[in-house]
């Protein structure tokens, strides 16, 4: 038995065993958390830097070019900087942002911006008024011929429910930011290792002794793993691994960096669809300005609001968020970041919030809407909500803020006038640049700031008589018709041969019959029987193939009525109908889009301009000067602007269903539909409704006459509008309008332009 | 390709059998092109309005009732601000990036959407750019403003010739 007797006892061999059971499970639990702190550290890490980069695409507006001789008073100027978020203040190359306005003088420190063709550094920037134009303009003190401002930031492409953000540099982040956050939410921020006992304990006795739960104890680095996470379920597992979260960011990144994370990643408050992430957004959501430029007591109230954005939403209760922002000022001042002075001063002011009244997260959701469209063929939702892109567009603002503003005031107005039930009637708009058919500005509703139906693109309405002006086109193109051509406004009867249409038989708006009238007036006084004598003259087949030409449409059935605009058609297809007369005779396809640049500064795509020669030149510049008839003397003789050289046309469907108008200046076609979503009787002819619209937006846009030149082979000629005869100025209803040399024109009686009549002109010259 | 529009380029010329200046996208020509209100250079076939085979208008007469549509017999001068940006895309486009150049020249007639200049000099950037179909929409654009610069004129039918012969 010796070998039994080498054996160990039972019991010390069991305690052998139990010790190296004990080992192999403690090496494994070793193992399995070391395993898990790697998974942990991987998972923590690599969100960490992913999300830091993760930026949803910004989406700029066209700059403000500032050039001698550009036709803008000095507080218009004042009004983009100020929308740029300039303030008024000392001028400063070395702090950029600031403006002066004396007179009619604005000059400003402008800041630096990369623009998609090339950086630009901080200017000081002189422009001089006179006469409601640019006099005289300066750029670091030497004159100079053009300077533009930045492009205004409209929005970004954050994904659906999902955040927001404008990324801050630790560079850019105010030092009362930095430090009154630590004060308030993370006092042992720089010496602890992620997690914080101290501030644990201090938090527990605040909450005993105050009796609510408002200390959270929580470091900057927790609360940065929370937001990471978004996981507000309280258990203790969950509390461990987001300490175990903290202590890895801690060890792995410098305190600076975890700083900056948490100022660009902190939820902040909540903008209809957007999160607003980050000081640098919330401080644009709040007060519209850059949150270099906030006081403290506004960076008070910003830190004030972290702990519950929605308890404490300074919109929805501001009495509360008030409050704590005076608690957070209090705080600032014990930990000597601000003086006695600034706090007695900060806590007497009032939250001086600024209700943008664009919620919804887009400023422009309707143009946005169309940006989508132009972007969606190339880039995908994902790549745009967090590439960190910018997009550069052809919007306005000034225009855009002109088209709101003229929606707004507008149908207010109409609706007291017209005692009409108040708040229903709604209405679109769209401007787009004459020559480039670049979009300038889209309002897709009566609340231009929500994103809601947008009727700019996606409101199909009859057009009415906003149509006719391709009737009088196609004829003028045929070379058989000239604006003095002679067309029969007589009653009109059609009954289908086959016996399957019930007849046919269009009437006037007034009911009336004008006998034999000249294609200007059938077009200026918009005569519906006149101009489907002129259509099935020309052919309603070619009327229909030239609709959906420059509408870029398919082509519609040829049926008689679609000459006086039976056809549904939305705001963004009749913009591109004018657009082919506004431009000459040129169709462009919808344009939004400049440029899209990478988070780098490197181009991904530019969209250069297209256009494509679709109608004769001459016709089109013959169309214009009947379109400028309209204004002086047909359906848009209401117009303030009627005798201003611009040219436009009314549109009014069936039953007053429809209130359209379309016209233009030298440089901005603007087109308006104003109606009821459930399609009922608006009592507005397009004279009532749209144009009073357009009236005020170009009323906003100092409008110029448009510049016509004669077409070759035609020559001015004065006739009488009523009868299309020639006539003298003095004579009749005179127009002056191109006609083909060679035509031969009959005089109106007693008005003849003989010798002795120009006799007489020259010496009355 | 440099060998190849120096072709078309004869070609075109011959076709329309004029001496005329050209600049900026075509840079093998470095000439600037006359700049208003410069003299049209002599070798334009410049007619005086009464040579003009069709009448052209009478002096140019108020509309009676309303101020009417601007009438220029002449094209309104290129503004300083516009030239300088031309002469910024012909470096560009002399320096080969033809897609900056355009984005130049496209600023430009953002701020001037009437000049004949701007957008024949776009059209040759796009012509250089191998693009035939929109030069030649470019300079068809901009026959609309050329008024009664017939040297303007000509430079526009030379690249629309010019397009033209770079299609087929």
């Amino acid at each position: 038995m010796p070998r039994k007797k080498s054996n160990p006892p039972a019991g010390r061999r069991t305690r052998r065993q139990l010790i190296g059971n004990v080992l192999i499970v403690g090496c494994l639990g070793i193992a399995l958390i070391a395993g898990y702190l790697l998974y942990l550290d991987h998972l923590i890490t690599s969100t960490f830097d992913g999300r830091r980069w993760s930026v949803p695409a910004r989406v700029y507006a066209q700059p403000l070019e500032l050039y001698p001789g550009l036709v803008v008073e000095a507080n218009e100027i004042e009004v983009e900087l100020k929308r740029l978020g300039y303030r008024r203040g000392p001028l400063n190359l070395n702090a950029p942002g600031n403006y002066t306005h004396t007179g009619n003088e604005v000059r400003a420190t402008l800041r630096a911006f990369t623009f998609s063709d090339g950086p630009r550094a901080p200017i000081d920037v002189r422009a001089r008024v006179a006469d409601h134009a640019i006099d005289t303009l300066y750029e670091n003190g030497e004159p100079a011929s053009l300077v533009r401002l930045e492009p205004p930031l409209i929005g970004s492409f954050f994904a659906s429910h999902g955040e927001d953000r404008l990324i801050i540099t630790p560079e850019e982040t105010p030092t009362l930011l930095s430090e009154g956050l630590k004060a308030v939410e993370d006092r042992n921020f720089d010496t602890h290792a992620g997690f914080d006992l101290k501030g644990i304990a201090r938090a527990a006795i605040a909450d005993l002794r105050s009796g609510d739960l408002s200390q959270g104890g929580s470091t900057l680095t927790q609360q940065l793993v929370k937001s990471y996470f978004l996981d507000n379920r309280r258990t203790v597992w969950r509390k461990l691994k987001e300490i175990a979260m903290a202590v890895i960011l801690d060890a792995r990144y410098q305190k600076a960096d975890l700083l900056n994370a948490y100022i660009n990643e902190i939820y902040l408050g909540q903008d209809g669809e957007r999160a607003v992430h980050g000081f640098g957004l919330g401080s644009q959501f709040y007060f519209n300005k850059p949150l270099s430029e906030l006081d403290p007591a506004e960076i008070a109230l910003l830190i004030a609001v972290i702990r519950g954005p929605s308890y404490y939403n300074p919109f929805a209760h501001p009495e509360r968020a008030r409050s704590r922002r005076d608690l957070v000022l209090g705080q600032m001042s014990e930990f000597g970041l601000i003086t006695a002075e600034q706090h007695a001063k900060a806590i007497r002011q009032p939250l001086a919030l600024t209700r943008s009244a664009r919620q919804g997260g887009g400023y422009y959701p309707a143009f946005l809407d169309l940006v989508r469209d132009q972007l969606g063929t190339n880039y995908d939702a994902t790549e745009l909500a967090s590439r960190g892109y910018r997009v550069f567009t052809t919007l306005e603002p000034r225009v855009q803020d002109a088209a709101e503003q003229a929606v707004a005031t507008t149908l207010d107005r109409i609706e007291i006038d017209r005692k009409l039930p108040r708040g229903d009637l709604e209405a679109a708009v769209l401007v787009a640049n004459n020559q480039t058919g670049e979009i300038s500005a889209v309002v897709g509703g009566r609340k231009a700031g929500f994103q809601g139906f947008n009727r700019a693109l996606n409101a199909r309405r009859p057009v009415g008589s906003l149509l006719k002006p391709v009737v009088y086109l196609t004829a003028l193109e045929s070379g058989d018709y000239n604006l003095a051509s002679i067309v029969e406004d007589a009653p009109l009867l059609q009954t289908d041969v086959r016996g399957k249409a019930p007849p046919w038989e269009p009437h006037n708006f007034d009911n009336e019959f004008h006998g034999p009238v000249p294609l200007v007036r059938g077009l200026g006084d918009s005569l519906n029987l006149a101009t489907v004598r002129l259509g099935e003259a020309v052919g309603v087949e070619k009327v229909a193939a030239r609709v959906a030409t420059f509408a870029g449409i398919e082509q519609p059935p040829a049926y008689p009525s679609l000459l006086l605009g039976a056809i549904d058609l939305t705001p963004l297809e009749m913009t591109r109908l004018y657009g082919v007369i506004a431009s000459g005779g040129f169709a462009t396809p919808v344009k939004t889009v400049l440029a899209v640049e990478d988070a780098a500064g490197a181009t991904l795509n530019r969209y250069p301009l297209e256009m494509q020669q679709v109608a004769q030149p001459e016709a089109v510049t013959q169309l214009t000067y009947g379109l400028t008839m309209v204004m002086q003397h047909g359906t848009a003789r209401a117009s303030r602007f009627a005798m201003h050289g611009v040219a436009g046309k009314t549109g009014t469907s069936d039953d007053f269903r429809d209130s359209w108008f379309a016209g233009f200046d030298a440089t901005h076609l603007a087109v308006v539909w104003v109606g009821y979503d459930d399609n009922r009787d608006t009592k507005l002819t397009g004279s009532a409704g749209g144009l009073q619209v357009w009236d005020a937006l170009m009323a906003s846009l100092h409008p110029a006459p448009i510049t016509l030149t004669t077409p070759t082979g035609f020559d001015l000629q004065t006739i009488d509008y009523a009868t299309g005869g020639l006539t003298r100025a003095d004579c009749g209803e005179p127009v002056t309008v191109p006609i083909p040399y060679n035509a031969r024109l009959p005089a109106v009686p007693g008005c003849g332009t003989g010798f002795m009549e120009r006799f007489r002109q020259w010496f009355s010259d | 390709m440099v060998q190849r529009l120096n072709h078309t380029f004869d070609r075109a010329l011959a076709h329309v059998g004029l001496v005329v200046v050209l600049a900026g996208c075509v840079s093998e020509q470095q000439t600037p092109y006359p700049r208003t209100p410069a003299p049209i250079p002599p070798t334009s076939q410049t007619r005086p309005p009464s040579q003009y085979p069709v009448p052209t208008q009478p002096s140019p007469q108020p509309i009676p009732q309303a101020p009417a549509p601007v009438q220029p017999q002449q094209p309104k001068p290129q503004s300083t601000v516009t030239l300088a940006l031309q002469d910024e895309a012909q470096r560009a486009a002399t320096a080969g990036d033809l897609p900056k150049a355009i984005q130049i020249l496209e600023r430009a007639i953002r701020i001037q959407p009437d000049s004949a200049q701007l957008w024949i000099e776009l059209a040759r950037c796009h012509l250089k750019e191998g693009n035939a179909a929109q030069a030649e929409q470019f300079a068809r654009k901009a026959l609309l403003f050329t008024g009664n610069r017939y040297d303007l004129e000509q430079q526009a039918w030379v690249v629309i010739a010019d397009a033209r012969a770079e299609k087929h």
